[in-house]
């Protein structure tokens, strides 16, 4: 699935891809992201896994996201409305 | 007599046009710096220094990032003759505990982000912060003199630098590098890197760590190579940086070459690119086939320690998979106690080796023994290469970075109820089971206990995983 099939896809399609990426690089359940879960105090999220998080993200989605704007994102959910947001700026 | 700061300034003088350095930010925004510059900055920095009290012997703690900066200040107490003391901004009250009674810094210099993390530990130190504009925009603001010069008259004769490391007792050592643990270091990494004036490489790694400051920092300075000073370890950005600039080698470690590796859709795409220099973590035979063959290049893994580095390492035109290579020129190795396949504890003998722990004679003595140093770690010769089998020690690494797993035990022992804990690396992930009991929900207790080590202990060494002895 590349970001184009995704911007016919519901808001809830892309909360579903976003947590199939981080569960499956985190090898977490997705059962335990809820959307006040932290990632790095919570989840045990450490700097290359969210990395490569942002990465796949990037790459599956067809977005960009720079390093410095995720220093204040500490949720899964503020992680999921960020990405949310920059994927609706990003392809309309 | 030391000729570590000459053989610097004459590496300057004769620089040629290509910056000595080059700060690759996360925004992606590069900011180089020449050798005339870098120059009159140590001499500014220098002046300032000394201005602010720092003297000959004193030993200065540096919490810093990776920047132009941090390799100013290197350059410019290496000349002072000072030592600086390489710590890391992920320390928190445990590690800063330990840090500041058993190495006991007449200065610190950290990044103003962190003042609040180590100001309770300070105690007559003199302090200078360095505050971040913008990408590469700084100043160095002298908050406290430095008043106490507590190390011995000549000490700087012994040490060049204290780095901080682990055996796996629970406790953060100070090793004391020598002029010749650099300068050896250096040559022999050089020797097998062969790499030439002009070229550049490529790094990630903090600058805190002995490997990165002889691979990364000494050897291009040495052989006039640009030194890339990267901030981040974003694939797309890092990607970006070996198509422009034109890199020819990486030094990492293999948990960054994993990132790139499933993160590169087009890895033929870097015609400059040469080699991969890896170490501080094991690099697996199918690991080293993967990298070699979809980047096109040579990966040269090694094998060193806080306490030397490198022991071995792999050399272009020479490298094998699933070996660390063979021992360095300068070191002798030696398998002690071996078993019928030739497995054995590494034991070391060289002039370059670190002087001991700073303040540590017991575990100093302990770990240089009847003329061998002992390195905890596991290994075997395969004919002329050594192969790395694991520590026996009780220390492991993450993402290339040493986790004590007694530090981490008694962490978690000091923040829950549980009666004991066991402390180990599955996968790339600290473990810690509890012994508790049942009427405890262990999930609530596995969030509160995160919780409270993010803040006892550095964020990388926190488990990942915490359970119930079952």
């Amino acid at each position: 699935m590349d970001g184009h099939e995704l911007i016919t896809g519901s808001p809830a399609t892309l909360v579903d891809r976003l947590e199939t990426i981080v569960s499956r690089i985190s090898r977490i359940d997705r059962s335990e992201f809820a959307a006040d879960v932290l990632f790095r105090e919570e989840l045990g999220i450490d700097s290359l896994m969210a990395m490569e998080i942002i990465a796949t993200v990037e790459r599956e989605l067809s977005i960009q996201i720079d390093e410095a704007e995720m220093y204040g994102i500490q949720t899964v959910g503020e992680f999921t409305y960020f990405v949310q947001e920059r994927f609706r700026t990003t392809h309309g | 007599m030391s000729e570590l700061p000459a053989q610097l300034s004459e590496a300057l003088r004769g620089w040629g046009d290509n910056p000595v350095a080059i700060e690759l930010f996360s925004s992606g925004e590069t900011v180089p710096v020449g050798a005339s510059e870098l120059r009159r900055r140590v001499r500014e920095m220098i002046a300032a220094l000394s201005r602010e009290g720092v003297r000959r012997d004193d030993i200065v703690a540096l919490f810093l990032e990776n920047s132009i900066d941090y390799v100013t200040l290197i350059l410019a107490l290496l000349e002072m003759r000072a030592v600086p003391l390489f710590a890391k901004l992920e320390y928190r009250r445990t590690e800063l505990s330990t840090l500041f009674r058993d190495l006991d810094p007449d200065a610190v210099i950290i990044e103003s982000s962190y003042l609040h993390v180590i100001e309770p530990h300070l105690s007559g130190q003199g302090v200078i912060i360095r505050e971040v504009a913008s990408a590469g925009k700084s100043t160095l603001r002298p908050v406290v003199p430095v008043e106490r010069h507590h190390a011995e008259a000549g000490f700087a004769d012994l040490a060049t630098s204290i780095n901080c490391t682990y055996r796996g007792d629970g406790e953060l050592l100070g090793s004391i590098a020598t002029e010749a643990q650099y300068r050896l270091g250096a040559k022999v990494l050089q020797d097998g890197l062969q790499g030439c004036r002009g070229e550049s490489m490529l790094f990630p790694l903090p600058l805190s760590h002995i490997f990165s400051l002889v691979g990364c920092l000494f050897v291009p300075l040495f052989q006039g190579m640009t030194g890339i000073l990267a901030r981040t370890v974003h694939p797309r950005l890092i990607f970006g940086a070996l198509e422009t600039l034109h890199v020819e080698h990486v030094t990492a470690v293999p948990e960054i070459y994993r990132l790139l590796l499933r993160s590169g859709k087009d890895t033929q795409r870097f015609p400059a690119l040469r080699t991969f220099v890896s170490g501080g973590s094991v690099l697996h035979a199918r690991e080293y086939d993967e990298l070699t063959e979809a980047f096109s290049l040579e990966v040269l893994h090694g094998y060193g320690l806080t306490e030397f580095t490198p022991v071995s390492r792999n050399s272009r035109g020479d490298a094998r998979r699933g070996t660390i290579g063979p021992v360095c020129e300068g070191v002798d190795v030696r398998i002690d106690n071996p078993d019928s396949t030739g497995s054995g504890e590494i034991l070391l003998r060289s002039d370059a080796l670190c002087a001991g722990y700073y303040n540590r004679p017991q575990v100093t003595r302990r770990a240089f023994r009847d003329g061998w140093f002992h390195t905890g770690d596991r290994g075997r010769f395969r004919e002329t290469h050594l192969v790395f089998e694991g520590e026996i020690k009780e220390t492991r690494k993450v993402n290339g970075v040493m986790v004590d797993l007694q530090e981490v035990r008694r962490a978690v022992l000091a923040a829950s109820t549980a009666e004991d804990a066991t402390v180990f690396l599955e996968g790339n992930a600290i473990t810690a089971l509890l012994k508790i009991p049942e009427s405890v929900d262990i999930d609530k207790e596995e969030k509160r206990l995160r919780h409270v080590l993010v803040h006892q202990i550095a964020p990388y060494k926190v488990p990942r995983r915490i359970a119930r002895i079952d």
